[in-house]
């Protein structure tokens, strides 16, 4: 659903720094809306996960200016931010590792995002400024990476409920 | 409502969300829908003190405790009549009505036809997950004639036409006629806020999975598709593209120009001249 890139619609580094700021407090929110889901869903160990995602993002927020009124906060060409979760890609019986795995790909989005503006804006400060904001993803990538890698992997048959909701004639 | 409201407030999104959490399950479409029902309160500048929703029952029908509004949890099916009855009683207020598929179609059905027609200046939001997911998963009314993956349907499905709630808001007369998709929460957005802001019944229709009765909704995200042509003010060719749409086209589908039931009595009537009205 997302519109093609118009990488010169980001026309100042203050207007990209609002952006950035935007996308750290959204997934603040996203993250502990998922954390009170989990929470709800009796899996506390991914509910967890969440929250210090959240923390994790609050802490990223805060490196950040307070906008001036009036600037951009959303990516102008994504209907949603690159680094929201979608919501859709969850479950309830997922562990810790896939949230960490959810919110690694959400900064990988990000990255990516911020590389491409780097190299295509015909802006030279928004390239700057893009430039300077890849090199602190990078970090929060190896950052959650790592984390990730802590954890256990889950095992194949994660998904597995032995009472499930939906269960099947027979069951 | 729990914060205190004044007229000069500027009121966020955030503001719209109560304290109560969600009990939805993880990745419920619903959570993206309740998004951005607040935030196109937000952006339309409406406050708390001003704003009511009210619903019927089921997953989606637990909307009203989640807002920071006026808010009215009612009778299975009968959200329309009392929110039709709200803005009749309160046309300074602005009316959102929700619920998911079964209570408004099947419970409902009658007060979704009828509500259609009066054309009472309202919202009426519909999360259709096409299953009955807060009693495990039965067919409701919008399911697929031959969806049989859960053990609360019939082997081979209901064999029943699913209901086209587009088609036939747009018959019964309803006003303003959209779809959105809880996974395009910001497009969303801008329907609800359209909806609110169109006189008249508005109706919008939202797809928002049931990952837990019905995981292939997942792969709605990749199916969903803006609609390709303008809003018609013209019902027949509303009708024809409804007819023809295979579900997956969002956007706002029909504005029509019917009168609003009620308007021009109840925006003039003075406290006095109601007593009258109920006068012996």
């Amino acid at each position: 659903m997302s519109k093609a890139p118009d990488f010169g619609a980001v026309k100042t580094s203050a207007e990209l720094l609002s952006i950035a700021r935007a996308m750290e407090l959204n997934s603040v929110e996203r993250y502990r809306e998922l954390a009170e889901a989990f929470e709800i869903s009796c899996n506390p160990d991914t509910a967890e996960a969440f929250r210090e995602l959240a923390e994790d993002e609050a802490r990223q927020a805060a490196d950040f200016p307070v906008p001036a009124a009036g600037l951009a906060q959303v990516v102008p060409w994504f209907e949603e931010d690159p680094e929201i979760a979608d919501p859709g890609a969850v479950h309830y019986l997922m562990h810790p590792w896939h949230a960490l795995d959810l919110g690694l790909r959400h900064q990988e989005r990000s990255l990516a995002l911020f590389a491409a503006l780097a190299e295509q804006s015909p802006f030279a400060e928004v390239k700057a400024e893009a430039l300077r904001l890849v090199e602190r993803e990078r970090g929060h990538v190896a950052e959650i990476t790592a984390k990730r890698d802590r954890l256990p992997e889950p095992p194949d048959d994660w998904e597995d409920d032995l009472d499930p909701p939906n269960w099947e004639a027979g069951d | 409502m729990t914060a205190s409201c004044n007229s000069s407030t500027v009121y966020s999104a955030k503001d719209f969300k109560s304290e109560v959490k969600p009990v939805w399950c993880p990745g419920c479409g619903d959570y993206a829908v309740l998004s951005s029902i607040t935030k196109a309160f937000a952006d339309l500048g409406l406050k708390p003190h001003e704003t009511s929703v009210v619903s019927g029952i089921g997953c989606s029908s637990r909307i009203p405790a989640y807002t920071n509004t006026y808010g009215f949890h009612s009778i299975h099916g009968r959200a329309l009549a009392v929110g039709q009855g709200l803005k009749l009683a309160r046309p300074d207020l602005t009316v959102l009505v929700a619920g998911g598929d079964g209570d408004g179609f099947s419970i409902g059905g009658n007060h979704f036809l009828h509500a259609c027609r009066r054309n009472v200046d309202l919202t009426y939001i519909v999360m259709d997950n096409r299953v009955y997911g807060m009693t495990k998963g039965q067919p409701s009314p919008t399911t697929e004639s031959d969806w049989d993956a859960s053990a609360m349907a019939p082997p081979g499905g209901t064999g029943m036409t699913p209901f086209h709630p587009l088609a036939i808001a747009l018959a019964a007369g309803a006003n303003f006629v959209a779809r959105g998709f809880s996974g395009d929460p910001n497009g969303t957005a801008q329907i609800i806020a359209e909806a609110i802001k169109y006189p008249g019944f508005s109706f919008v229709a939202i797809m928002s999975p049931c990952i837990t009765f019905r995981e292939e909704q997942r792969e709605w995200k990749e199916m969903v598709r803006p609609a390709v042509v303008e809003a018609t003010t013209d019902s027949a060719q509303a009708a024809r593209r409804l007819m023809t749409d295979d579900g997956f086209n969002i956007g706002v589908l029909y504005r029509g120009n019917r009168q609003s039931y009620g308007k021009e009595a109840k925006v003039t009537s003075t406290a006095a001249a109601l007593e009258a009205e109920f006068a012996l």
